[in-house]
């Protein structure tokens, strides 16, 4: 698993795209969402707890012969129960590097609130900032968010508060408990939820598209009106699936208004501001509005075919000029950064395309990337571009 | 008419061919009344007496088109008109006559403009008599016929309308609803073509006397009499009618036809209306050529074997709505390799093909075609002349079929040979019919099948467990080691058939489906949760039971219903889950009383 390395560094800018463009592991990232619902926006980055394998927490269950009873009196049982563990209730990765040791567990499948008590912050998160993404359209509805919400209740069911951000199973409400949350409460109610980083507090994202916000809180709400038809594990993986989908769609709209903002230096669309929770509809007036032709006939029908690669090949030429569009705000904030009191904000940023200093800032800096002294390696990216520049140049002067 | 029946010539046919809904020469005859034809439902013997009742005011008739709502209307009209009753208007979209003091208002369609008057203002004159707060009162009754969508969308949440409007919308949302006694809300949609009640016969019955005019009163097919026309001897159409009109084969015939119609009913993809049977019938017996046609095709010697009977039951290239839907249960395409094989080597006029036979029927129209197909076949397995291949199919599959409507189950029987109940697609056919004729599953018998069978399909292959409780994955990883299973109760389910009541006074009735439901804590009568289980999910649910394993696609477009009963069912609160790992010791977890988690060893 790679690291963010400096060329990705230099490319983010999560003021006008929150989510790193990588994969993403989903289950991850909404564990993490849901470290944040508890914790309110406070990351947890470290632990104490030891490395836990499914073994562990079969030994946990051999030392509480009172609340699990028959369950280690054999090999055979501990095995069944460790595998049942591993395959149901962890999410494990291998340890070392060629992934051929024992599965050491990276969180407890987020089926309820108190599996954050076991996510290991050690082990690298392939989250990409969406849990924070999600956090921030979620933090000021009260669908997510709070004990009176949809979905917290839910979460949280069968177990009472305890500290700060830790729960405890609530015997008084244990025989209501289907069995499988009851083995998991009483599997994890000695744990505690490791301490929260202050210091990387969330911080309130100013959304590009305030409406498509309110569309994801929108369809989020309408899935959530079936919580208690639908069984427990199921409904997260729609959660996950639903918010995945409204990320990519966030995603899709959000390179053509980069691309807009870029170009005209306009920010955001002129439907969007009255869109509220009644008028969602208005959404598909949104001249941004990501457009996605699906083949359903898997290629059989030619025409739908033909549409669905065309709509696929405009996609692919948007994000490409995305990439570039991003790439000269990030520049323009990096320029605007040296003008206190520069607060980040794109309405800020835009006004410091026409500054007096602009052109001459970046002459400097490309002269800067340009120059090359004797025996410098040159990054063969860097050489590509002053090569295509060369020759450029010579083929100008070759015309004049 | 009399006349024209001389010289090889049955005018009736052209009639028939017009009730047949692909027909080359007119459709006319497939819709509104037809007085030769049209036969007497429960409608007629039921639901017009309570029309001629005088506190009836509103009649709603609903349903597909072709179900007969247009047709009903007008044969009340025409009974009215012999009575003497005083019509001041009279329309293509109704009338409206008085009797015994009582004015009647017909409207055919309540869905449609009607001659630049738009639908709602024509419906807002018809309904005008039943606004306001109260139940209506006036010597007057109104029949309307109206698409269900169209009346909720007119009547419901109006304020001229709020004591309609109420029974209405009750009609709609609740099963127990008995209208008003004021009202009679019909939906025929509900009605089935076929039904098994001893007390009165099916409509397919009805058509098909009708069709058959056996006793002669309508004098259909005098003219197809040997002394009438020269052809009998080899026309397809008189083979076919006097073969359902025979005393011992006709019936024998018309039960293994009845059999089929019931397995589309059950199959539950297709309602059959009355104009779908008309439509077929008159297809299955007198095809869709005139005297004239048939004539000609005979005298240049072309095979016409497809047109009889037993074979245009499953026709291949019409695209008749029931036609099509019927070619899916081709009795000809099941196998039996005994039979199949006794077939190849048996002419039809081989003494032992001929014992296979029901004695008594003389008519032998089919004989010449069958045996110039069976002579036609190929000369031995080297011979792979195409024409004489095609041969050998359509000689194979014309005698499966006429052996499915014409074998002596004795006989077959004796001869070691599979009966025709064998032949059909279903092999659970008789266990469904028979649930859904009583109605009951008696001692549970059936609930604990389908549990095992649903349990199965979830890959738990312990018997006892999987009768005794339904059994459903916890998670739908294929590769884990481990397997577990949440476990609810057989005892909270049960298998319902389903009735329509108040309704099935009016109309003929045979549930189409069986409903596996859940009836264990937290359920709710009003929206139950349950598996609507048609015939063809039976039948491979029963094959589940026996140890077959459905391939992935199955599961994904077949089972979808499937797929979604059991999350619903997963969604209710387990208090057992199953654990194994070999699929042959399983152990428990269930809590015990202070809400401990205990594991034990099924079986010990």
């Amino acid at each position: 698993m790679m690291g963010i390395n400096k060329q990705h560094k230099a490319f983010r800018f999560d003021k006008i795209m929150p989510i790193d463009a990588n994969n993403i592991i989903l289950e991850q990232a909404f564990a993490r969402f849901l470290v944040l619902i508890r914790t309110k926006g406070v990351p947890i980055t470290t632990t104490n707890k030891d490395t836990i394998y499914p073994r562990s927490l079969v030994e946990l269950i051999a030392d509480d012969p009172t609340h699990f009873q028959g369950m280690t009196t054999d090999t055979h049982r501990k095995q069944l129960l460790e595998d049942w563990l591993a395959n149901e209730f962890a999410t494990t990765i291998k340890v070392g590097r060629s992934g051929d040791g024992d599965a050491r567990i990276a969180n407890m499948k987020p089926i309820h609130m108190s599996t954050i008590k076991l996510l290991d912050p050690r082990i690298r998160s392939q989250d990409r900032d969406l849990s924070k993404f999600l956090y921030n359209v979620f933090q000021d509805s009260d669908l997510i968010m709070g004990n009176e919400s949809l979905l917290l209740p839910y979460l949280t069911t069968g177990t009472a508060d305890f500290g700060d951000h830790d729960s405890k199973i609530d015997e008084s409400k244990a025989a209501e408990l289907d069995i499988e949350t009851l083995f998991l409460l009483r599997l994890l109610n000695d744990f505690k939820v490791e301490k929260v980083d202050k210091k990387k507090r969330i911080t309130a994202h100013d959304f590009i598209c305030p409406a498509q916000r309110q569309l994801i809180i929108n369809d989020t709400a309408r899935l959530l009106v079936y919580k208690d038809s639908m069984p427990r594990r199921e409904l997260i993986d729609y959660l996950i699936m639903l918010f995945a989908f409204h990320a990519a769609l966030y995603c899709l709209k959000s390179f053509r208004l980069i691309n807009h903002l870029a170009d005209t230096g306009q920010y955001r669309c002129r439907h969007c501001r009255g869109i509220n929770m009644g008028s969602l509809d208005r959404l598909s007036e949104c001249e941004f509005q990501p457009d996605i032709f699906v083949d359903l006939t898997s290629g059989q029908d030619k025409e739908c075919d033909r549409m669905a690669k065309d709509k696929v090949a405009n996609h692919h030429a948007i994000m490409y000029n995305y990439f570039r569009s991003h790439y000269k705000i990030k520049k323009i904030d990096e320029f605007a950064s040296r003008f206190p009191p520069y607060n980040h904000s794109i309405e800020n940023l835009m006004n410091f395309t026409n500054h007096a200093d602009f052109n001459a800032y970046f002459h400097v800096r490309l002269t800067d990337i340009m120059g090359v002294e004797e025996n410098e390696i040159i990054d063969p990216e860097i050489k590509a571009i002053l090569d295509a520049l060369v020759k450029s140049r010579n083929w100008c002067n070759a015309l004049k | 008419m009399e006349a024209d029946m001389a010289g090889n010539h049955n005018p009736f046919v052209a009639k028939f061919l017009t009730i047949y809904s692909q027909s080359e020469l007119s459709t006319a005859g497939t819709r509104g009344y037809d007085p030769q034809t049209y036969v007497d439902t429960k409608l007629d013997l039921k639901l017009t007496p309570r029309i001629y009742s005088p506190e009836t005011r509103l009649v709603v008739l609903t349903g597909n088109a072709g179900d007969g709502k247009t047709a009903y209307i007008q044969r009340l009209e025409s009974l009215a008109r012999d009575q003497g009753a005083r019509f001041s208007e009279q329309t293509d979209n109704g009338c409206t006559y008085k009797m015994d003091g009582i004015a009647y208002q017909t409207l055919y369609d309540g869905s449609q403009d009607f001659e630049g008057a738009k639908n709602d203002q024509i419906l807002k004159e018809f309904f005008s008599d039943l606004e306001g707060t109260a139940e209506p009162n006036g010597a007057f009754t109104k029949i309307i016929a109206i698409n269900e969508g169209k009346l909720r969308d007119f009547i419901l949440n109006k304020r001229e309308y709020s004591w309609l409007g109420r029974q209405v919308h009750h009609y709609f949302e609740s099963d127990s609803f008995t209208p008003h006694k004021s009202l009679i809300f019909i939906n025929l949609n509900l009605r089935s073509v076929v039904s098994d009640n001893e007390n009165e016969p099916s409509i397919f019955d009805l058509i098909l006397d009708r069709f058959l005019d056996k006793e002669g009163p309508m004098g259909f097919w005098n003219a197809c009499a040997p002394e009438n026309c020269s052809y009998a001897n080899r026309c397809y159409i008189r083979y076919n009618i006097e073969t359902l009109r025979h005393p011992d084969l006709g019936p024998i015939v018309r039960h293994r036809l009845k059999q089929l119609f019931y397995a589309v009913l059950f199959r539950k993809i297709r309602h059959i209306t009355v104009r779908d049977i008309r439509s077929f019938l008159s297809y299955i017996l007198i095809n869709k050529y005139s005297c004239h046609q048939i004539q000609a095709d005979l005298d240049r010697g072309f095979s016409v074997i497809d047109r009889f009977y037993y074979n245009a039951v499953f026709p291949n290239d019409e695209k008749d709505r029931l036609a099509r839907t019927m070619c899916d249960l081709d009795v000809s395409l099941t196998s039996n390799p005994k039979l199949d094989n006794f077939i190849h080597f048996h002419g039809p006029d081989d003494d032992l093909c001929l014992q296979l036979l029901i004695v008594g029927h003389e008519e032998r129209q089919d004989q010449a075609y069958l045996k110039k197909l069976f002579e036609s076949m190929p000369r031995g397995t080297d011979d792979n002349d195409p024409i004489r291949r095609d041969n050998a199919h359509r000689y194979h599959r014309s005698l499966r079929k006429k052996l499915f409507f014409e074998s002596a189950e004795d006989q077959m029987k004796a001869a070691g040979f599979p009966i025709w109940k064998d032949f059909l697609p279903y092999k659970k056919f008789a266990r469904f019919s028979q649930v859904v004729h009583t109605r009951e599953d008696q001692h549970f018998g059936l609930r604990n099948n389908l549990t095992l069978a649903i349990s199965k399909s979830e890959r738990i292959y312990n018997e006892i467990i999987g009768s005794e409780n339904l059994c459903l994955r916890s998670t739908s990883t294929t590769k884990a080691n481990t397997k577990g299973f949440y476990s609810f109760p057989a005892s909270d389910f049960k298998v319902i058939v389903k009735d329509i009541g108040f309704q099935e006074e009016f109309l003929e009735y045979t549930p189409n489906a069986l409903y596996y439901r859940y009836i264990g804590t937290g359920a709710n009568p009003k929206n139950p949760v349950e598996l609507e289980i048609p015939i063809d999910l039976f039948e491979v649910l029963c094959r589940i039971r026996e140890g077959y394993i459905p391939a992935a696609n199955e599961v994904r477009t077949f089972f979808l219903n499937l797929e979604m009963f059991k999350r619903r069912i997963a969604a209710k609160r387990p208090d057992k889950i199953y654990l194994t790992d070999d699929d042959s010791s399983l152990f428990e977890i269930k809590k015990d009383p202070a809400n401990n988690l205990i594991m034990t060893k099924v079986g010990g």
